[in-house]
């Protein structure tokens, strides 16, 4: 079997574009979560009031030049594509080897927007709303709306646009969906089925559809005493998801290839694990079942011990139920002498709010970098750890620490979990 | 040896794989006039519909607590998983092994849009403005359904399957196409392979029934105009394609956990984004059931694959069901396994001097003992091509 290592990294996110000022942001206990409301809203109405947004009034000079700008994509495709072109030019690898890549992609809830939806109103008042006039109306539909968007448009224009003759594979997991990406791509070149890899996914849902209907169903914050420190994984009075957008793709590569074209290498992924809930459509099993086998069969893929593990890279998402549930599961699968307790756990989402989609994405660039760099970003906003949130989660406070090996997870609506194994890379090790 | 121990489907030309060979055999197809209460097309004529009859019977396979999660292609899925479960004879077994869940969801779904419509029509008589209106409505009235976001999800059927049997086994789910198809498919065969998992359960489903999806595969030119009478496979008078919609699961298993004599066996799959390219490998095969489009372009390019094949009987069942975006490869394979099963391979009825002369692309249906092998060959909008190879073992 190949061994598998990440020579690339590429992401979008509400510190901007680019893993580096990400990393450099979350280093310094920064968050991106700001003030927001939907287009549409012009007043105070709107329940949901901070997101981390991607804040495109200061773009890059050289990110501006990127043809996805010019293209009739959602946004969510667009930050893809950069982040894809991104985490390429990162690894330096050549057109000829993008040429039989494969790409696998996850995107998530299409854009809708308010306008959109109001061209179903016809000009005679004694005619009902109806989807027929919409499409009567459908040339002044929004192009980069998702009434004209497929949602395989990210993949395609990625795989289009390096001109691949691999796959384009589009996954579709919800908040579970970068990481499974990841993890087929990963299995695809141990498999030995292809040498290179695009991965990752993009996403939003800063639009007035999605976020009413997070909002309705009780999953998105609306506090508001917080200001932007309402995102609180493990706190006592967290209050729900904050929503993010953005995307993050990695370059993956057999070991082989990375060593042959002397390839920067920032760590090796070594495990990938999934299941299923079978408890409830909106809800996590509270005993933490799901994660339980998730993080079990990604390191029984990677033939490790849970007592080798030193970091995890939680879900974390800032609701009541993900949080304990998951510091449950945690606890289960790293029961033997209590290694638990000397595993760090941190939080992502407190930074960059939650992806969705592509949650998982950025979340492993971070883990990568933790093992490379032996830093571990921090959970922010932990004022009142919650009792049945017991663990070290890096509270408030970057933290110096050797990582080996590290363990991401990721959990989507519907029950579906996903758990992801890095480990730091080791020059001297090539068998 | 990784083999097909159960297959299931919900299609326009029959609600299970009985009816549907029943159907292929016959050359009865199930392309209707298109109807919908979202539209009103005037270019496009046909489409490969489930009677509402159907639907309502499988909606009932969908346990009560879902169903407000659920939609029509949910119950397609359900249905179709169910059959092919039964089919493999371990649905009594499931909970004892290490299941695994793949799929494939298909179509443009957008019932948020429907619901966003309902509310707006509520509006109308009011002297607000509309926006405001909608706003009142949905966070003072609580009009909008909170669930709506789960049935938009893409991956919304493997999360009311796997509720709905109490799955807890490894999973993946895909988007729609080939690919999509591919995808599931190549992942259950991996970790049957690894023996993570001891069964898999792969499955796709979804409608096109929607202006979104009908629009976009006219302007891709994957859909005929309105006066077309069918979709023609490999036809000189071809006319272009007629979407439908559809749900088909097949259970995969090791050949040394199946009991029985008789299997199918897939030997190899792989794929190619690009319909016009060559595929590296090649084995011979006695019939070729194949995804032909009733696109002249489309079907020459794949007569070009098949021919290195050296299939006796090339055949398709596209002009049964028309496209359906979440299941084109589910369903080929059902129709390949059925013909090596059965020892009978369904002819394309309608098909008029077939646009390759030396292929030989049948119009009867044909009764043959010596067949042992299929190719499975199919192609989207998305240009991707994939190929599987069945064998009786």
């Amino acid at each position: 079997m190949n061994r598998v290592v990440i020579t690339g990294l590429g992401s979008v996110t509400g510190f901007g574009y680019g893993w580096q000022i990400m990393w450099e942001s979350m280093l310094a206990g920064h968050c991106c979560i700001r003030e927001w409301k939907p287009d549409e809203i012009k007043d105070d109405s709107f329940p949901v009031k901070y997101a981390a947004y991607v804040d495109n009034l200061n773009i890059p000079v050289e990110i501006r030049k990127h043809k996805a700008w010019k293209s009739n994509l959602e946004k969510r495709a667009i930050y893809g594509w950069i982040a894809a072109s991104l985490a390429i030019e990162d690894s330096g690898i050549s057109d000829k080897l993008l040429k039989s890549s494969t790409v696998i992609t996850a995107s998530g809830a299409p854009h809708h927007f308010l306008e959109d939806m109001l061209l179903c109103v016809p000009e005679n008042d004694e005619i009902d709303p109806s989807w027929t006039e919409l499409f009567n109306n459908r040339m002044r539909l929004r192009p980069d709306g998702a009434i004209r968007q497929r949602n395989d448009a990210l993949v395609n224009a990625i795989a289009n646009d390096i001109n691949t003759a691999g796959a384009a594979i589009n996954v579709s997991s919800a908040c579970a969906g970068a990481a499974q990406a990841i993890g087929n791509a990963f299995h695809m070149i141990r498999r030995g089925e292809t040498t290179t890899a695009i991965a990752g996914g993009a996403d939003s849902v800063l639009n007035i559809s999605t976020m009413t209907s997070l909002y309705l169903l009780g999953a998105a914050s609306s506090e508001q005493k917080y200001g932007n420190k309402l995102c609180r994984p493990f706190d006592i009075n967290r209050s729900g998801l904050v929503a993010g957008e953005g995307g993050g793709f990695l370059i993956l590569e057999s070991l082989e290839q990375a060593l042959l074209r002397n390839a920067k290498i920032y760590a090796e992924i070594v495990g990938y694990g999934s299941s299923l809930d079978g408890y409830r459509v909106t809800a996590p099993d509270p005993k933490g079942t799901g994660a339980i086998r998730s993080m079990q069969r990604a390191l029984k893929d990677a033939e490790l011990l849970p007592q080798q593990v030193d970091l995890i890279n939680s879900h974390g998402t800032s609701t009541p139920l993900n949080d304990t549930a998951e510091t449950l599961a945690i606890k289960h699968v790293f029961a033997v002498n209590e290694h638990y307790k000397k595993i760090t756990v941190t939080a992502n989402k407190s930074q960059f709010g939650h992806l969705i989609a592509a949650a998982a994405a950025p979340e492993l660039i971070v883990t990568a970098l933790s093992c490379k760099y032996n830093k571990v970003t921090p959970t922010i906003n932990i004022d009142i750890k919650d009792p049945q949130c017991d663990l070290d989660y890096c509270d408030n406070n970057t933290k110096d620490k050797t990582v080996n090996f590290a363990l991401s997870n990721s959990f989507g609506f519907g029950g579906l979990n996903t758990s992801l194994i890095i480990k730091k890379y080791d020059e001297g090790n090539y068998q | 040896m990784i083999v097909i121990s159960g297959v299931g489907c919900v299609l326009p030309s029959g609600d299970n794989v009985e009816s549907f060979w029943k159907s292929a055999i016959n050359g009865i197809s199930g392309i209707k006039k298109i109807e919908s209460d979202l539209f009103d097309s005037k270019k496009i004529s046909l489409y490969g519909h489930i009677d509402s009859a159907i639907t309502e019977l499988c909606l009932k396979n969908i346990p009560r607590n879902l169903q407000r999660y659920s939609t029509r292609e949910t119950s397609w899925a359900i249905t179709a998983v169910n059959e092919a479960l039964k089919d493999a004879r371990i649905d009594e077994k499931l909970k004892e092994k290490k299941v695994g869940l793949f799929s494939s969801q298909g179509g443009y779904t957008h019932p948020s849009l429907t619901s966003y419509i309902d509310i707006i029509k509520d509006c109308a008589s009011s002297k607000r403005s509309l926006s405001q209106q909608i706003l009142h409505k949905v966070f003072d009235e609580r009009a909008l359904d909170p669930f709506l976001v789960i049935k938009s999800l893409t991956n919304g059927i493997l999360g009311i399957v796997s509720l709905a049997m109490k799955l807890e086994g490894e999973c993946g789910a895909f988007m729609q196409g080939v690919s999509g198809n591919y995808s599931a498919i190549k992942s259950a065969i991996s970790s049957l392979n690894e023996k993570r998992i001891d069964i898999a359960i792969v499955f796709g489903s979804g409608s096109d029934l929607d202006p979104v999806s009908i629009r976009e595969l006219y302007q891709n030119g994957w859909i005929a105009e309105s006066d077309t009478k069918s979709i023609f496979p490999f036809s000189s008078n071809c006319t272009g394609g007629v979407a439908g919609e559809g749900g088909a699961a097949i259970i995969l298993q090791r050949l040394e956990d199946c009991e029985g004599s008789s299997f199918i066996s897939i030997k190899d799959i792989s794929i190619l984004p690009n319909v016009d390219k060559q595929f590296n490998d090649y084995q011979n095969a006695d019939i070729a059931m194949v995804g032909a489009t009733g696109i002249s372009s489309i079907d020459k390019a794949l007569c070009e694959k098949i021919r290195f094949f050296s299939p006796k009987y090339i055949t398709s069942i596209q002009q049964l069901n028309g496209f359906l975006s979440a299941a084109p490869c589910f369903s080929h394979i059902i129709a390949a396994a059925q013909s090596l099963k059965q020892k009978s391979v369904p002819g394309i009825n309608g098909l008029v001097g077939p646009i390759d002369d030396e292929l030989n692309i049948i119009s009867n249906s044909i009764i043959d003992e010596t067949i042992q092998s299929a190719l499975v060959l199919t192609t989207d909008y998305s240009g991707v091509t994939a190929k599987y190879h069945l064998e009786t073992i």
